[in-house]
């Protein structure tokens, strides 16, 4: 039987290829741990997973340049060169490949959001591994596929589906192979939107809204997650105007914002895995994934929560660590680049694996 | 790790509850006695979901005709017994024979359905064949240029689930059951009638959804050409292309940017870039400096320049050339230390850099020489070293 074949997108940080192995035995695990329904199956009869990888073309160019800049300073040696202002651009060029959070954090997200050349590149490098996958589909079989980004993950998702979808003369036949559901985790899709890139539009007036109909719509289903502790959630602020959906998509419930506030054991408000980890998150993308809203009755919903609270027991209001999340949250409100840079800074030293 | 340990947690909570699922792969027939116990939606849309009404598990023979065809059409150009989308290419005609075949089968399954549910049904059954009727006059047709096509799109024929609202083929599923009072267990034997009239017209519909396959396929396969050949040219762009300072990238991506604007879909990268700033290292000869200032080691600081190219078949630069306004820096004596020159790129690898200063004419040759640098002994360090 062809399976629903869900992507995983990450989002910023040291990720290397394979990165989402664990994650997604977790999602398979954490599916198949509710009861199988009358005549359901389970994962790995439904779906296969797939992780898309991005992060090398971040490194790619910047690790080149200075791997030269380096070179070059190392022949000429310490003090030896002509001219001051040179040896300063050198520096420069061998200081883009160097390590810490500024380089492969920061920068990333700064490199996506202002780098037309690094952001396309990123994009295409998207489209085509989903493309790949999905051309390995059986034959005479429709192709059923999703996708859960998380972070900057979300924005790469977002622009990527437009760039795809939105009709038009360059773009792809998506009345053929329309997503089937998109989840963002974290969204800030709308916070690191390019309007050069939307032509004028921000991410609620581009071409990814749910809709039945693909000339409509870039997926069928929506769903966006926010952690009301997860400072990155809130500065990204996913939160659609009325008309961004279309009467229909409304009555069928295409859109699906799941707000929850929790603080995981880990203490990691921003984690990829511990999005997935929290009834209020898998629950409905179970469903929506499995196209089964009974799949999971709401009685093993309950037990889930319940089995989440107990594993994850609320921090009380006096405590060190839970007062550090939430003044990372009102910072997060900020609307200085400096300043959000710096609350994702400390969310991923401080509250991320 | 922690989130992921406390989803094995998790699911031993959940086990309590319930039976830990079985891991035997279950038939349409299982699941079919199976659901008799669940709401009639419910048990029609699981079928649905797994392939169990016009799907690869299906065991009606109409069902099963599609995919002999599909086999079969897979199967001309010699494909592997499990052929993928990559695989198989069909010419324009195969291609709309299968169609044509899949919808005309399609057809004759609701042909067999049977009327025992009910008018209401009935007209549905009658509805939907009228529907697929047009989709095969009018693939069978050659549309003039202009002309639009009738044929409703794929996702017409597609069925979301019983959430309110959705539909299939303009049916709506959970209001046919629900006239019927079809919508809790103990079935009636009217109920009976209206759920098998809901699962032949759901079969009836993936059926037809399955003659778009064919056109799904050419599609994505097309699309995955298209995007395996951009992704291939942006890492050539980044490895291949000459290096880019940060300062210089952004410059780029602006000028891309302006370019790109007003296209749709992704356009791949550019087969250009602006160079600003750029510093380098070169062997600098001069004939007529004193012996010991002939050949030194020089830095050259590129002020503005610009480099082209054509993308190869290998989705490489190809036939690459560049120039640039460049100031050079040498440590010598007899000569004047710094002067102004033009670079000219070959190839993005070599770059000849010609000076004129105090009448006497430099000439500079930068091979990428970071790659083997970067290993070069000591002694060959010290030599270029400058200043000493």
């Amino acid at each position: 039987m062809a399976k629903h074949i869900v992507f995983f997108v990450h989002g910023i940080g040291d990720e290397a290829k394979g990165w989402s192995k664990g994650l997604r035995t977790a999602f398979k695990t954490l599916f198949d741990s509710y009861p199988l329904p009358p005549g359901g199956l389970p994962f790995s009869e439904l779906f296969e997973t797939e992780e898309i990888f991005y992060n090398d073309l971040f490194d790619q160019w910047r690790k080149r340049v200075a791997k030269e800049a380096d070179a070059a300073l190392r022949l000429l040696g310490d003090g030896g060169l002509a001219s001051e202002a040179v040896e300063k651009l050198l520096q420069a060029g061998k200081a883009a490949g160097g390590g810490g959070f500024l380089r492969t954090h920061a920068l990333d997200v700064l490199q996506y959001r202002f780098l037309r050349l690094v952001a396309d590149a990123i994009r295409d490098a998207v489209q085509h591994q989903i493309m790949s996958r999905l051309a390995e589909t059986e034959f005479g079989t429709p192709v059923r596929w999703s996708i859960v980004a998380h972070s900057l993950g979300t924005s790469v998702v977002h622009d990527t589906l437009h760039a795809m979808f939105r009709p038009g003369p360059g773009t792809e036949a998506s009345a053929l192979f329309q997503p089937y559901a998109v989840a963002m985790l974290a969204n800030v899709s709308e916070l690191l939107h390019d309007r050069g890139f939307l032509e004028g539009a921000d991410a609620y007036g581009s071409f990814v809204r749910p809709n039945r109909e693909p000339a409509q719509g870039a997926c069928r289903y929506y769903v966006s997650a926010a952690n009301g502790f997860d400072p990155v959630a809130i500065a990204g602020d996913f939160r659609p105007p009325a008309n961004w959906l279309v009467q229909s998509a409304r009555t069928q419930r295409r859109y699906r914002p799941l707000e929850f506030k929790a603080i995981p054991k880990s203490r990691e408000v921003h984690g990829f895995a511990e999005y997935l980890a929290h009834p209020g998150v898998h629950v409905p993308l179970f469903r929506i994934l499995s196209g089964d809203p009974d799949r999971i009755t709401d009685a093993q919903e309950d037990a889930a929560h319940a089995a989440y609270r107990a594993a994850n027991p609320q921090l009380s209001a006096a405590d060190l660590k839970r007062r550090a999340i939430e003044a990372l949250t009102e910072r997060a409100r900020s609307q200085d680049w400096f300043e959000r840079i710096a609350v994702w800074k400390d969310v991923l030293e401080q509250f991320t694996g | 790790m922690l989130a992921i340990r406390f989803v094995c947690m998790l699911a031993a909570a959940l086990a309590c509850a319930g039976a830990v699922q079985a891991q035997a792969p279950k038939s349409c027939a299982e699941q079919r006695s199976e659901l008799a116990v669940v709401a009639p939606l419910t048990a029609v849309n699981r079928l649905y979901q797994n392939g169990c009404l016009g799907g690869e598990l299906d065991a009606d023979r109409f069902t099963l005709r599609v995919q002999r065809l599909f086999d079969t059409a897979a199967r001309i150009e010699g494909q592997p017994r499990r052929p993928q989308i990559k695989d198989v290419t069909l010419s324009r005609e195969e291609r709309k024979a299968l169609i044509l075949a899949v919808l005309h089968a399609a057809d004759d399954y609701l042909a067999t359905l049977p009327s025992a549910a009910g008018p209401a049904e009935a007209a549905e059954v009658a509805r939907m064949r009228a529907a697929v009727r047009d989709a095969i006059r009018d693939r069978g047709d050659e549309l003039q240029p202009g002309e639009r096509s009738a044929v409703a799109p794929e996702s017409f024929w597609t069925w979301d689930g019983p959430e309110p609202g959705s539909s299939v083929a303009g049916i709506d599923i959970r209001a046919m059951l629900s006239r019927s009072g079809c919508e809790a267990v103990p079935r009636t034997a009217a109920c009976v009638a209206t759920q098998e009239a809901a699962e032949g017209l759901l079969r009836g519909a993936q059926l037809v959804r399955r003659s778009y396959t064919p056109l799904a396929a050419e599609a994505i396969q097309a699309a995955s050409v298209r995007a395996a050949a951009r992704d291939a040219r942006w890492r050539s762009y980044f490895a291949d292309a000459r290096s880019q300072y940060p300062w210089e990238l952004f410059v780029n991506s602006w000028r891309y940017e302006t370019r790109v604007r007003r296209d749709r879909g992704l356009s791949g990268p550019p087969d250009w870039q602006w160079i600003v700033m750029h510093p380098d290292i070169g062997m600098q000869y001069v004939r007529s400096a004193a012996a010991g200032d002939r050949f030194k080691p020089a830095l050259i600081l590129e002020l503005i320049g610009y480099n082209w190219w054509t993308w190869g078949e290998e989705h490489k630069p190809q036939n690459a050339w560049g120039v640039s306004l460049a100031r050079t820096y040498a440590d010598t004596a007899s000569v004047p230390s710094s002067a102004w020159g033009l670079a000219i790129h070959r190839s993005n690898k070599y770059t000849l850099t010609l000076t004129r200063k105090a009448g006497k004419t430099g000439v500079l040759l930068s091979i990428d020489l970071a790659g083997a640098v970067t290993t070069a002994s000591q002694e060959w360090r010290d030599r270029f070293r400058i200043g000493e």
